[in-house]
């Protein structure tokens, strides 16, 4: 049937099934490159989804007085954008020339999905520390949006359009759009937006664990808490392919050295990632505010300039 | 599917730490056991902010009075399935202000203990070794022995050879 | 089918003064009546007027001055929305104001609001239309002083000046056109099409945006908004907001787009008025505490989007901004209803009183939420599609045009989306789903409330998902003609997939619930549980107003240094204070300055003569 179609592509390949596996796996090489940067070994190559089987195994604890709707629900939203944001990602660079459900503010708004998720968990948690990583949360996503649509606006300046296969079609024919002054001032802006909106360190501040007592997700327990977890292990393999396809040109996974290409590509943000996460210490709220309403947007003002100017 | 499940708790620990009236000499060690050097990472256990989170609990310090309700509190906050810690002497026994005016004792007064780590400090490879086994991956060194059950050892006098062949 | 037409506009005015005859129990159900009796009319009116348009003279003054009703699809879709959120609000206050003193004031007040909103929308010529816009600006005028409050009566005052200052240009702006094209119909300006090349158009384009602009409320001339929204009652508010300021857009849309073919100039204007109403609206909204006026500020933002969507002068930027006149229409009726409800049950606007309703008021709730989640964009609901066409409309004027503005104002609407969810998450949060030190004991508010809210909400959803089929079929692209879609978004299969893998994490959850679910108090670092812990809706944001820029923006705002009325208000009293120490009171410096301007006189006669 043609509705089954899609159900598939969500649910099982590329959608919920695979970005799960596949993030937890980069989760775990998250964490052993980070043990390899502190000289030690780390965990073994099944640590995270042993982690997502072990919080399934685990009570859960829902805190009194707090709306169970909500707190039950928050989660759910979160997995729910993230994986179609992930489906229509892949499916995108997949077969290039049919759209799959969205255009790229669609995927825009949905990226949006999974803080909320955060946020609402936070609020609904009946915890003052919650509601402290609640407004945190809030206060990040109010800083690092607008360098983050400046950056996405830079692509769609360059490839007059806001269809995903458009815009890889673009790069294709003229060349990846990091390949200019103003694309690699705009992929170093997203990455740090990247950073903030994966709640890595140095932007970690939602869910700082040891001043507010696990920030945002302190109330969550078990399967609940698993579901958050796999919903940062997909954004973790999510983000970076959104990177790749805006700016480095695209997936392309019809040929062997396509996807040796694209896991080198992917590897490389990945690494990125891990090194600065492991080298900086947590931001407090404000410095954050502050860094990205001061250089990162004045940054993304000058990518968007350079942009227009056509360098 | 549930055998499953029950298979991963063994594969990653999440660590909650706790200090009830420690000298934070245990505490101490606990985060040498984190550090890379001695690295607790490789047998999955984490550490977590949130006792939500956390599998284990590590309580270091001999229990006082204040300590105590809050941490039955602790206690009732972690979800089930959980393993208790006691690190370091105090915690096992109350150390050696088990018999002081404020001091309730040693952790099992308060909340239920699965495993101990005597020591004043526990070496970071002692706590390992007691995670260890607690994971089921080594076997226990020692056996509780209760000395006064057992006899004294044969004197010897002053002067008597102690080899076999004379 | 012509009289059917008028009867639009003849029946509310009519009944307004019969609910002076009816008692108490009996005049709110007979309002609610009338209301109803509109809305079936609609049901005959509109597929008989997606056919033929209906246009027809109703009575000649002179041979040029003549009283027309024009009823095309511009107008029928407007009628539709006040006469259905004319319903509902009526509906609702049948139940929110029980405790006012001048119920008959109320209801007729009421219904001649809603009459001459919806004649102002039917009126053909420009002359009636502003008796109209007048009559509906007096009875909003005495809507929202309704109270008697002090701040009531000076916001409402604020209000009536401010209208009739943009309604004093708006007149003479229609009588110049009328003289300059010797006609005041406006069907047949739309036909003409004025081009608008010298400086006298220009001087009539800039007093309609006065006029037009002070009723919508765009930046600069927004002020009153804050201020007369909140003092009005909820139902009105809801009218307010949701109704009135889209006549003023309605207005607009004829004069700027069809009477007058508009030029690059006026277009950035427009877009450039758009993105600032969108931002500051929302940064002055981020900051309230007053649930009311937090709600206020937001519809001068939305308003932004509109006008942005009708600047862009791409077709589809045009649908996509009336399509918001009616996705805003819906949710902002809805979130001040739920409000309402919120403050009727509590008897507060401030946020900070209220707390932890989301579960005694399961309805509130979740129909606010929906509101919430559909003013900030979210996909599905409708406020992102309307968004969606807007930013289209945006890349489509780039791609024509190549104006680097078009960049900043494609960066201030899409940040006003994410401020607008910041805004919002504050305000659930604070009114649903924090706790407070002694709950509420509170009950679900009664049925004529919650159905108008159920009803909205169910349409939000509606017109979000199935919005190819619904709103944009019938209601927005035959509006606008030539729309063409450059992106791509299937709401109900986005939909599908996203319950699907809502579904999905659910079953992760049963799974999950291998051991028995426990309720156990919130952990506090071991101590005991005080409820009146937790992060105040004042503090929600307290980085954000305490970082320098926006706490020097926010001290002036507050001193008024930004307020047009203020600051014209202290220009004229130091007019008026320069020129009233020129009459002291004493006869002798009289006679001098008679003296001395027959001087001048002199002067400048005999200046002229020679």
């Amino acid at each position: 049937m043609e509705i089954l179609k899609p159900v598939f592509y969500l649910l099982v390949f590329p959608g919920f099934l695979f970005l799960g596996v596949l993030g937890l796996f980069f989760m775990w090489v998250d964490r052993k490159v980070t043990a390899l940067i502190q000289s030690r070994m780390g965990p073994p190559w099944y640590q995270c989804y042993a982690d997502i089987g072990k919080l399934l195994y685990k009570q859960v604890i829902i805190p009194a007085g707090s709306n169970r709707l909500s707190f039950v629900a928050a989660p759910l939203i979160g997995l729910a954008g993230i994986s179609l944001a992930g489906g229509i990602i892949w499916m995108v660079n997949i077969n290039k020339g049919v759209s799959f459900i969205g255009d790229l503010i669609v995927v825009m708004y949905l990226l949006v999905l999974p803080s909320l998720a955060l946020i609402i968990g936070g609020a609904a948690s009946r915890n003052p520390f919650s509601s402290v990583g609640a407004s945190r949360e809030m206060t990040m996503v109010f800083a690092y949006e607008l360098p983050f649509i400046l950056v996405v606006l830079t692509t769609i300046i360059r490839s007059k359009s806001i269809i995903f296969g458009e815009i890889i079609t673009y790069q294709i024919q003229n060349g990846a759009m990091a390949a200019s002054v103003s694309g690699i001032i705009a992929v170093i802006v997203f990455f740090v937006c990247m950073l903030a909106k994966l709640c890595y360190l140095p932007f970690d501040i939602p869910e700082a664990e040891s001043e507010i007592i696990g920030g945002t997700l302190a109330e969550y327990s078990g399967a609940l808490l698993a579901i958050f977890k796999l919903t940062n292990a997909i954004m973790l393999l999510i983000l970076p392919l959104f990177l790749i396809t805006l700016f480095l040109g695209g997936i392309d996974v019809s040929s062997i050295k396509g996807i040796l290409f694209l896991t080198l590509k992917y590897l490389v943000i990945l690494i990125l990632v891990i090194l600065v996460k492991s080298t900086h210490p947590r931001l407090r709220i404000d410095q954050a505010f502050k860094f990205f309403l001061g250089p990162i947007t004045g940054l993304a003002i000058i990518s968007v300039i350079l942009t227009i100017l056509g360098v | 599917m549930f055998s499953i499940l029950q298979k991963c708790f063994k594969k990653s620990i999440w660590v909650y730490h706790t200090n009830a009236s420690a000298c934070n000499g245990c505490d101490i060690e606990i985060i040498n056991a984190l550090t890379p050097f001695y690295d607790a990472e490789r047998f999955g256990i984490k550490l977590v902010g949130s006792p939500r989170h956390a599998d284990a609990l590590l309580v270091t310090g001999a229990v006082s009075r204040q300590v105590c309700p809050r941490l039955k509190t602790l206690y009732e906050s972690v979800p089930d399935p959980k393993i208790i810690f006691a690190i370091g002497s105090c915690a096992t026994g109350g150390g050696i202000w088990f018999d002081s005016y404020n001091i309730v004792g040693g952790v099992d007064k308060v909340i239920p203990v699965n495993f101990y780590i005597p020591g004043c400090p526990p070496r970071p490879e002692a706590i390992l070794f007691g995670a260890a086994v607690a994971l089921g991956l080594v076997d226990k060194k020692v056996a509780a022995e209760y000395l006064k059950e057992k006899g004294f050892p044969e004197l010897i006098e002053v002067g008597q050879r102690v080899t076999d062949n004379e | 089918m012509n009289i059917l037409a008028l009867f639009l506009v003849i029946i509310p005015l009519v009944s307004a003064p019969l609910t002076w005859l009816f008692k108490s129990g009996l005049r709110e159900w007979f309002s609610v009546a009338v209301t109803l009796c509109i809305l079936l009319q609609l049901v005959f009116l509109f597929p008989a007027v997606i056919e033929t348009p209906l246009h027809y003279d109703l009575f000649h003054i002179t041979d040029n001055i003549v009283i027309t009703v024009n009823l095309d699809l511009l107008s029928i879709v407007i009628i539709t929305l006040i006469s259905f959120s004319g319903f509902l609000a009526t509906l609702y206050s049948t139940r929110y104001m029980t405790e006012a003193r001048s119920l008959r004031k109320y209801y007729s007040l009421l219904l001649l609001f809603i009459g001459s909103m919806n004649g102002t929308v039917l009126a053909g010529d420009l002359f009636s239309m502003f008796v109209l816009w007048e009559a509906m600006t007096v009875a909003a005028f005495f809507l929202v002083i309704f109270d008697n409050a002090v701040e009531s009566i000076k916001a409402g005052i604020k209000y009536f000046v401010m209208s009739e200052m943009g309604a004093l240009f708006m007149l003479v702006a229609i009588v110049a056109v009328y003289l300059r094209e010797g006609t005041a119909d406006m069907t047949t300006l739309a036909a003409r099409r004025i081009t608008v090349t010298s400086t006298f158009s220009h001087m009539l384009l800039i007093f309609f945006l006065l006029g037009t602009g002070v009723k919508a409320g765009i930046i600069p001339v927004h002020t009153w908004l804050p201020d007369a929204h909140p003092a009005a009652p909820s139902p009105i508010s809801a009218l307010l907001s949701g109704v009135m300021i889209k006549v003023g857009i309605y207005m607009m849309i004829r004069i700027f787009c069809q009477i007058f073919s508009t030029a690059i100039s006026w277009e950035f204007i427009l877009c450039a008025l758009g993105s600032a109403s969108i931002i500051i609206g929302v940064m002055m909204a981020i900051k309230q505490i007053d649930a009311k006026r937090l709600l206020a500020y937001h519809s001068v933002s939305q308003i932004g989007y509109i006008v942005l969507g009708i600047g862009t002068g791409a077709s589809i930027g045009i649908a996509g901004g009336f399509f918001h006149v009616l996705n805003h229409a819906l949710f902002k009726g809805l979130l001040f209803l739920s409000m309402g409800a919120v403050i009727h049950r509590i008897g507060s606007r401030n946020l900070s009183d209220y707390g932890g309703l989301a579960r005694t008021m399961p309805i509130t709730f979740i129909t606010c939420s929906i509101a919430a989640l559909s003013i900030s964009g979210i996909p599905p609901f409708n406020g992102f599609v309307s968004k969606w066409m807007i930013y289209q409309g945006l890349v489509q004027r780039f791609t024509m045009d190549g104006s680097p503005f078009i960049v900043v104002w494609l960066a201030a609407a899409m940040f006003g989306s994410a401020l607008t969810l910041a805004s919002f998450v504050k305000l659930i949060y604070a009114t649903f789903l924090t706790v407070p030190e002694k709950p509420h004991g509170v009950k679900e508010v009664s049925a004529p409330m919650w159905i108008p809210m159920v009803i909205m909400a169910g349409l939000c959803i509606t017109f979000g998902v199935l919005a190819w089929q619904i709103p944009l079929k019938f209601f927005v692209l035959p509006v606008v003609p030539g729309v063409s879609f450059s992106g791509y978004w299937q709401p109900g299969l986005a939909t599908l997939l996203l319950i699907i893998a809502f579904v999905a994490g659910g079953v992760i959850f049963v799974v999950g619930r291998l051991k028995k679910v426990v309720v156990s108090t919130p952990f506090v670092g071991g101590e005991e549980f005080e409820p009146e812990m937790g992060i105040s809706p004042d503090g929600f944001y307290s980085t954000i107003k305490n970082t320098q820029v926006f706490k020097a923006i926010y001290h002036q705002a507050e001193k008024k240094r930004f307020d047009i009325y203020d600051l014209v208000k202290n220009i004229g009293i130091n007019i008026c204070e320069v020129l009233s120490s020129i009459h002291t009171g004493v006869l002798s410096r009289y006679i001098v300055w008679v003296l001395a301007g027959v001087a001048i006189l002199v002067l400048l006669i005999s200046y002229a003569r020679f």
